[in-house]
């Protein structure tokens, strides 16, 4: 008999590995197609999810076609500044501005711009910021990092906008200093006089801060606060309290006995007030900026988060997605965002609802595909919207996390090409010149 | 209150490159960096919270592991499927007590492994009060193998059936997945010297079991059986 060479005979661990053929694509599918019935069934509502399921596609094709049929708005909006009066003109103190509108100080202290409406804008030391446009009724303004003293005199009309970071704030004619700390993304507003509209990545509806009141975000921590200026109570000076409105506020917290629903919510200092401008009740966007965002997702909770989510209006609808939001109930901000796609196709709520889904799917997995799929569904169908600088930085930044600098490059340099004043352009500047 | 779930990867080099490894062999340089750990962290607290895309992305990364292994160590089996299920569903209730999320593969392949054992313990005992599962293994189905190999297959099957439960996953464990004797303690949850001591006495009971059967003591190399049977690397 000859002698057989052992070593080029299969082990027993071998032979098990080659004859147990891998699970196919087509196995895989159908067993989480069934893995996933057998969750449904443990969840519970798996009727409501079908539905949802089919009213969020449906809703994602109603949405891209609105936005294909009406993005000539914008063409509108260019043909009115056909013939309007001649732009503001504005000087340097402290300073010069270069061609390309960015402000550089001479003066270790800060520089100053004054414009020809008699607005003037001081910028503190080591700020860096640009002027993108002028027109005749006012110019906008982006700050790339740190501190700006803002005073803009109220004429009819007033159309001013300062973006810091990824918040812009809409000024109505008033004076106030305004923050960006690129390092940290953490925004701040003090308002001395009058009324400005911030809209920032931290909530689908803006806010609206008033006199005396200063406003803090912190992006990575997703906390906002809206508060009296300590120097305002200690002139004794009362929240701002519309006659409406103080029959509508909610009654004090500190006779209530309980405790702030959130920290980082004052809730005794916000002035409740109704942005819309005079409801019956106290609605759930007021309560949002009181600071009162857990009340409004335990008021929706004790409703019936199915029941709240098909039948409130839509600004109710938004109020709850940012309350669920600040209050980190993640969960219940998805289906409301979902909720007011599907409802809402056609509001600027429902498509910055997808911004905003992005940006939860990114909380929960910093390296979700899925954040990708929905950033570009924002701009796919707001080409123009507030959070498209946004969208298309987060993208970058997924991009360098799930495949590093070279698949990230080309989406830094279209970040540098349309917004090279945009907060995260350092890091685009960084990945695509690396 | 639930077990705390605690595993720690072993880390080795590579035979290839310095590309630190874990116990499975999946490279380690994502959970050492700060982002990978953020990263596992995010996708467990996903998993708990019972978001959907989580549950969908763990499916994907994990049951083609599961189902190897236990097509590996249940053989050709009708209710293979169930029990992938049913790994997951085990798993899918027990990952609220899992502490280190960069362990989540292998606390999965930990539950697998019991599932494993828990059905080829169902199985025998259905074979001793005769109600089914006779000892004879189904086809082979989809084995991408010649005839000599996959009557080899067939038999030696044939013979696993005959080990008894621990003494079987064990084994599978050691020869199949290729695991050290601490990481197949830690994954059975037994001591290393009761590994140790199983592993020994069963392959040289395979061993012996192989020498006697003309077609696989002509087909398969036992050397590594050998090596085992007497405590020592092959």
């Amino acid at each position: 008999m000859p002698e057989i060479d052992q070593s080029r005979k299969p082990d027993i661990g071998t032979l098990l590995r080659v004859g147990s053929p891998g699970l196919s694509p087509q196995g895989q599918r159908s067993g989480w197609a069934r893995f996933k019935g057998a969750l449904d069934r443990r969840q519970g509502p798996t009727t409501y999810r079908r539905v949802v399921i089919a009213l969020t596609a449906c809703g994602a094709l109603g949405a891209i076609a609105v936005s294909t049929t009406i993005s000539p708005h914008k063409a509108g909006r260019s043909a009115a500044a056909i013939g309007t009066p001649a732009p503001l003109t504005y000087v340097a103190d402290r300073g010069e501005i270069l061609s390309d509108g960015v402000i550089r100080s001479t003066d270790p202290l800060g520089a100053g711009v004054r414009f020809s409406d008699g607005s003037h804008i001081l910028l503190k030391a080591a700020t860096r910021a640009q002027i993108v446009s002028v027109e005749s009724r006012g110019a906008r303004m982006a700050i790339a990092d740190g501190e700006v003293v803002v005073d803009v005199v109220h004429q009819p009309s007033t159309r001013w906008r300062f973006d810091a970071g990824p918040f812009s704030v809409f000024v109505e004619g008033t004076s106030f200093s305004l923050g960006w700390a690129s390092t940290d993304e953490r925004f701040h507003l003090r308002m001395d006089t009058g009324v400005v509209t911030v809209k920032g990545p931290l909530g689908a509806d803006p806010i609206r801060v008033r006199a005396g009141e200063t406003l803090t975000v912190s992006v990575p921590e997703q906390q906002i606060q809206l508060r009296r200026h300590e120097s305002d109570r200690q002139l004794g000076l009362e929240p701002e309290v519309t006659p409406s409105s103080a029959a509508l506020a909610p009654p004090p917290p500190a006779t209530s006995g309980r405790p702030p629903s959130h920290p980082s919510w004052p809730r005794a200092e916000a002035t409740v007030r109704s942005m819309s401008g005079g409801v019956g009740r106290s609605s759930w966007r007021d309560m949002v900026a009181a600071g009162r965002s857990s009340d409004v997702v335990i008021e929706a909770e004790t409703r019936g988060i199915r029941v709240t989510l098909a039948r409130v209006v839509r600004d109710d609808l938004a109020a709850l997605a940012d309350a669920a939001r600040y209050s980190r109930r993640n969960d219940v901000a998805g289906l409301t965002l979902h909720a007011l796609r599907n409802r809402f196709p056609a509001s600027d709520a429902a498509r910055d609802a997808a911004f905003f889904l992005g940006r939860l799917e990114e909380a929960d997995n910093p390296r979700s595909p899925r954040s990708l799929d929905w950033y570009r569904r924002y701009r796919a169908e707001t080409p123009h919207g507030l959070y498209v600088s946004d969208s298309l930085g987060r993208e970058m930044l997924i991009m360098q996390r799930l495949y590093g600098d070279e698949a990230a490059r080309a989406i830094g340099r279209e970040y540098l090409a349309r917004f090279p004043q945009g907060h995260l352009a350092a890091r685009a500047a960084a990945i695509a010149t690396r | 209150m639930g077990r705390a779930w605690h595993y720690h990867f072993r880390v080795s080099a590579s035979k290839h490159n310095d590309v630190p490894l874990n116990r499975f062999g999946v490279a380690l340089s994502d959970a050492d960096t700060v982002a990978g750990r953020i990263e596992a962290e995010a996708f467990l607290s996903a998993l708990i919270r019972g978001a959907p895309w989580a549950a969908e992305e763990a499916w994907n990364r994990y049951a083609p592991m599961v189902f190897h292994l236990l097509r590996r160590g249940m053989g050709p089996s009708a209710d293979l499927d169930d029990c992938v299920q049913e790994v997951f569903l085990r798993a899918f209730r027990r990952f609220k007590n899992l502490r280190d999320a960069t362990a989540l593969r292998s606390f999965v392949y930990s539950i697998a492994v019991r599932v494993m054992r828990w059905q080829l313990r169902r199985r025998r005992i259905r074979r001793w009060v005769g109600l089914s599962d006779t000892g004879e293994l189904p086809e082979l189905g989809q084995a991408p193998l010649d005839v000599e190999a996959r009557e080899a297959l067939r038999r030696t099957y044939a013979l696993l059936e005959k080990l008894g439960t621990l003494d079987r996953t064990i084994f599978v464990l050691r020869h199949s997945e290729e695991l050290s004797l601490p990481e197949i303690a830690n994954a059975v949850d037994v001591s290393l010297s009761t590994v140790k001591r199983h592993l020994g006495r069963t392959s040289s009971r395979v061993a012996r079991l192989v020498r006697a059967d003309p077609l696989l003591s002509t087909y398969l190399s036992i050397g590594r059986l050998d090596a085992d049977s007497e405590g020592r690397d092959a």
